[in-house]
């Protein structure tokens, strides 16, 4: 679809005619900035964005306000008919309990209408367990004593003070009326007491001077427990009504600018205009995902507004009610989901020609889009395969957001792969828009999407090696979670293993996209032969770098952005114990050579040569520098914020020495011998510390083994700069450009 | 300025392949206005999109001042200057905002565009209705609209396809004399017409266009002298009954 046309005449193109004056295009950026400018004005101005983004707003959350307030004061009307239940330990307990909550009901009685609710008090073992479980709405400990301080009573005994410890569930809306009911009427003998105390004479007059303090007859201390059963709390609606929101905002949009182009009849302008298509697909998702977050914002407004104004938030949310950095987490999600069905739904618009065909495609992807918002509705644990799975991560992280009960690792992992898979859904999109089939009206626009191109070329296109790149992410943490178990039973076992998955993912995987893109293997992976410089290069940088790697975690340790608790750093010692047992071979192709070349092989290979097609090599070097250290934070079991400069930084490094040699295998070698120094260094840890070489984690590496690690990189950066043959890629003739 | 060397093109319908372009070959020089004629479905838009690299030739190549299609596409596309068959506007933008927009996109400095907009739209007498949003234009105003907007880059080459096509006889004047406007600043002209009448008053030299090929080409003394027919209908209607006669051979 965007080869080029075989040339039959060997007519070269005629001299450009010199009275023609080609204007020099003006900055990219700036024109795509103009062009982001046009696509925002021209949505915003049409009535029906006005309408999805303020009138709905403004209209659904005092709606759904009015509803939920009605249904739960429905359910708390017929109160004969909803039982609390209240655990105690002891009769004696549930006695005392009694005696003081006839007191309390009294009290407010004498004050006006007083809520009726049924309590029924159980003794029970286990309060804290039981009311987590459900099987009771809050759990009573009392801790009656006397009171020394108080005035005595006519009869000169100490009053009685009770204390008690309130036990509830926080997101249940029983288990928060249960616990109400009984603070009321606490709160009323305290209130009572207080005033009967302030109607003596004598305390009235000399209580400031004195410092008298008196002690009130209740104290009440809240334990909030989790829930652990299978009652519905009613936040987890709360996500699943912003997503749905969100989306309304962005579809219309995207219609519009895609779809309603062409219809209009401006798509042709456009194409025919010397703009890159990227460029135009680029402006237009901008301006779908600003409305979509314009339309995130002003639902998250009125809905938060809507919570503070009510009672409702409280109900929803316990006495805090909706909290600010809750509804920043919120938002920050919002801008994820919406960067992600942005792209998604100008992926699939793109391949519209009309209006009603884009609604006819968006229907069925806004009805499946409602299945995993629904899924936050069902008990199910955030983790695995759910955490990479698009949607349903996003949705699911939300839910935990406002449980506070967010896993960092799955958290990082639900963003990162939502971001690549936005990543790779504009890649799709950048395929199809403006493509002939779609400008006009042939039949072939989906199976334009896989049709293999016509000839072969030197490198992927970055469109595909960035949707390879969204598969592996997830793939990959996968995969080694799943492994996980059998490094338990076996370590060799396991490096066996994830050696074999590594090959698959970073090798096959690879391979097989660059077969359908029809890339040619030995300039696409940048396999071609070095100079021997380049590899005695490699060698010295291979084994002098890890000093300076050693003294970026310390320095970032310092300033406190280790990401790594006590307890994952126990594992990982642990880790580190049993994979001495391994034979130091065994150790070495499993964590040394095999992670080099595979991850070499995808990114300074395929990655690397997809971006050098079209980027600058220090930009190049520069984004896949970033990507491999991204890749590099997240692990199965550990958000490890700590490794992405040090990663990113070796990037740099490998990055550079590929660009130079033109081949990819250099930098394999170089990977190869940074973690084989390592592993070895660890492996014989005790022995070296014997002869007093030993490395200290929490210490600074000497100061003469720095500088001679310096002098030993200094020296590999020389001969990697004398090395001067240029890449395959470069030397052969360059895919020629498409349209677009 | 525009040269298309053995274009062919063709695509799928309905599992069956159709050849739009079969093997077409012209040029234009600066200052001519060409007319690519033929009745509907005889390859002039295929022809016309392949020349400014909307559509990718199967086979042959097109060039523009010089550039080819296929190597220089965005050289290309900035010489052209394209009056499309859809006079699609953008209808939440007024009319200004919408040509400075192409101004833009095809590098014009904002100065420039704006002095090149307030003379064309005096010319083409749109000057009254630059701040009104496009969805409010009549027919006749959105066709001037889009004749100032492919000429606000000030093209050496000008590409119309239909453009007279939903328009009355006003309308089609100001087509008229627009093209006039473009002969004589010397830009090598194209138009793509399946009404040959029009044509005929308009066009310099001509391109007989049928199922792809090109029946023939000449200005047009050059056609009646050759077919003996005055107007362009007739020549067509002849050369089409020629050129069945010699498909039917013997037999017939």
């Amino acid at each position: 679809m965007n080869d080029l046309p075989e040339i039959n005449g060997k007519e070269k193109a005629a001299k450009p005619d010199a009275a023609v004056v080609v204007r020099r295009q003006p900055s990219m950026v700036g024109r795509l900035g103009r062009l982001c400018l046009k696509e925002l004005r021209e949505i915003l101005r049409d009535r029906r964005t006005i309408i999805t983004l303020v009138f709905m707003p403004l209209l659904v959350y005092p709606l759904l306000n009015m509803m939920f307030q009605k249904f739960l004061v429905t359910s708390l009307q017929s109160a004969s008919q909803i039982e609390i239940f209240v655990g105690l330990e002891s009769e004696a307990a549930a006695d005392t309990l009694a005696e003081y909550l006839a007191a309390g009901e009294e009290i407010l009685s004498s004050q006006g209408p007083v809520e009726d609710l049924n309590i029924t008090m159980l003794v029970v073992d286990g309060l804290r367990d039981r009311v987590a479980e459900g099987a009771i709405d809050v759990g009573t400990i009392i801790r009656p004593r006397k009171n020394e301080r108080q005035p005595r009573s006519s009869r000169g005994e100490l009053r009685d003070v009770l204390q008690c410890e309130l036990i509830y569930r926080k997101e249940s809306q029983l288990s928060a009326t249960g616990l109400r009911f009984i603070e009321e009427r606490l709160d009323a003998i305290n209130d009572q007491f207080v005033r009967e105390v302030m109607a003596i004479p004598v305390v009235r007059q000399t209580l400031p001077s004195l410092g008298y303090r008196a002690e009130l007859p209740t104290k009440v201390f809240r334990t909030t427990v989790r829930q652990t059963g299978s009652e519905f709390p009613l936040t987890t609606i709360v996500p699943l009504i912003l997503i749905l929101m969100t989306i309304t905002g962005a579809v219309y949009p995207a219609i519009d600018l895609t779809a309603g182009e062409r219809e209009r009849g401006t798509m042709e302008m456009l194409m025919a205009a010397p703009v890159p298509r990227l460029g135009l697909l680029i402006a237009k998702y901008v301006a779908v995902l600003t409305v979509a977050l314009f339309t995130a914002t002003a639902n998250l407004v009125a809905m938060t507004v809507t919570l503070l104004a009510s009672p409702l938030g409280k109900e929803l949310f316990g006495d805090d009610g909706l909290s600010l950095l809750l509804v920043f987490q919120v938002f920050s999600l919002l801008i994820l989901f919406a960067a992600f069905f942005s792209a998604i739904l100008l992926a699939i618009t793109s391949f519209a020609r009309s209006y009603k065909e884009a609604q006819a495609y968006l229907i069925p992807v806004m009805l499946l889009a409602l299945a995993p918002g629904i899924m936050s509705l069902l008990p199910l644990k955030f983790s695995g395969i759910l955490a990479v799975t698009p949607l349903v991560n996003v949705v699911l992280l939300s839910r935990d957001i406002f449980d506070s009960n967010v896993d960092p690792v799955l958290a990082c992992v639900a963003v990162l792969s939502t971001m690549l898979y936005a990543v790779a859904a504009l890649a799709m999109a950048a395929r199809v828009f403006g493509s002939d089939a779609i400008l006009y009206g042939s039949q072939q626009g989906w199976s334009d999407l896989w049709r293999r191109p016509r000839h072969w070329r030197q490198a992927s296109t970055i469109a595909g090696a960035m949707s390879c790149l969204a598969l592996l992410f997830p793939a990959n943490f996968l995969v080694s979670s799943s492994l996980r178990g059998f490094s338990e039973a076996s370590m060799t076992v396991w490096l066996a293993l994830a050696a074999v998955a590594l090959v698959v993912l970073f090798i096959g995987v690879p391979i097989l996209f660059a077969i359908v893109q029809k890339v040619r293997i030995g300039p696409g992976f940048q396999l071609a032969p070095a100079a021997i410089l380049a590899f005695v290069g490699a060698i010295l940088l291979g084994i002098s770098l890890w000093p300076f790697s050693h003294e970026i975690f310390l320095v970032q340790k310092l300033i406190g952005l280790s990401s790594l608790g006590e307890e994952q750093v126990a594992a990982a010692l642990e880790q580190i114990e049993r994979l001495r047992q391994v034979p130091l071979i065994v150790l070495l192709l499993g964590l040394a050579v095999t992670p080099a070349v595979c991850e070499e092989f995808f990114f300074r290979g395929y990655l690397f040569s997809s971006l050098r097609q079209t980027m600058r090599p220090w930009k190049t070097i520069v984004v896949s520098a970033m990507l491999f250290g991204g890749f590099h934070v997240v692990t199965t079991n550990a958000l490890s914020v700590e490794r992405f400069v040090p990663s990113t930084l070796m990037g740099l490094v490998l990055g550079w020495i590929c660009w130079k040699s033109g081949s990819v295998l250099p930098g394999m070698l170089l990977h190869t011998c940074h973690n084989g120094f390592l592993l070895t260094v660890l492996y014989y840890r005790d022995e070296l510390a014997a002869r007093g070489w030993g490395v200290q984690e929490e210490s600074h590496m000497p100061s003469t083994w720095l500088a001679t690690a310096a002098v030993v990189v200094l020296v590999g950066v020389v001969f990697v700069t004398l090395v001067t043959r240029k890449s395959q890629a470069e030397k052969a003739e360059p895919d020629r450009p498409y349209n677009g | 300025m525009i040269k298309v060397h053995e274009l062919y093109k063709q695509f799928d319908s309905g599992g069956q392949k159709v050849v739009a372009v079969d093997g077409l070959s012209f040029s234009v020089a600066k200052g001519e206005v060409y007319g690519l004629l033929g009745p509907n479905g005889a390859g002039k838009t295929t022809t016309l999109r392949m020349i400014i690299g909307l559509l990718t030739p199967d086979f042959g190549y097109a060039e523009v001042a010089g550039f080819r299609t296929s190597e220089d596409p965005d050289k290309v596309k900035s010489c052209l200057g394209l009056v499309s068959a859809s006079d699609g506007v953008y209808p939440w933008l007024s009319v200004r905002e919408m040509i400075l927009f192409f101004a833009d996109l095809y590098g014009v400095p904002s100065e420039t565009a704006k002095e090149r907009l307030e003379h064309l739209s005096k010319v083409m007498e749109i000057d009254g209705i630059l701040d009104r949003r496009c969805i409010y234009l009549s027919t006749g105003q959105r066709q001037r609209v889009t004749l100032v907007r492919a000429l606000i880059h000030d093209p050496p080459v000008m590409l119309l396809d239909e453009p007279t096509r939903g328009l009355d006889v006003i309308g089609s004047k100001v087509v008229f004399d627009y093209i006039d406007l473009l002969r004589g600043q010397g830009k090598a002209v194209m138009v793509s017409t399946h009404r040959l009448d029009e044509a005929q008053r308009l066009c310099d030299r001509f391109g007989l266009l049928h199922e792809g090929r090109l029946l023939h080409e000449g200005t047009l003394s050059e056609l009646q002298s050759a077919t003996g027919c005055e107007t362009l209908v007739e020549m067509f209607l002849s050369f089409l009954n020629n050129k069945q006669s010699a498909t039917a051979g013997p037999e017939s």
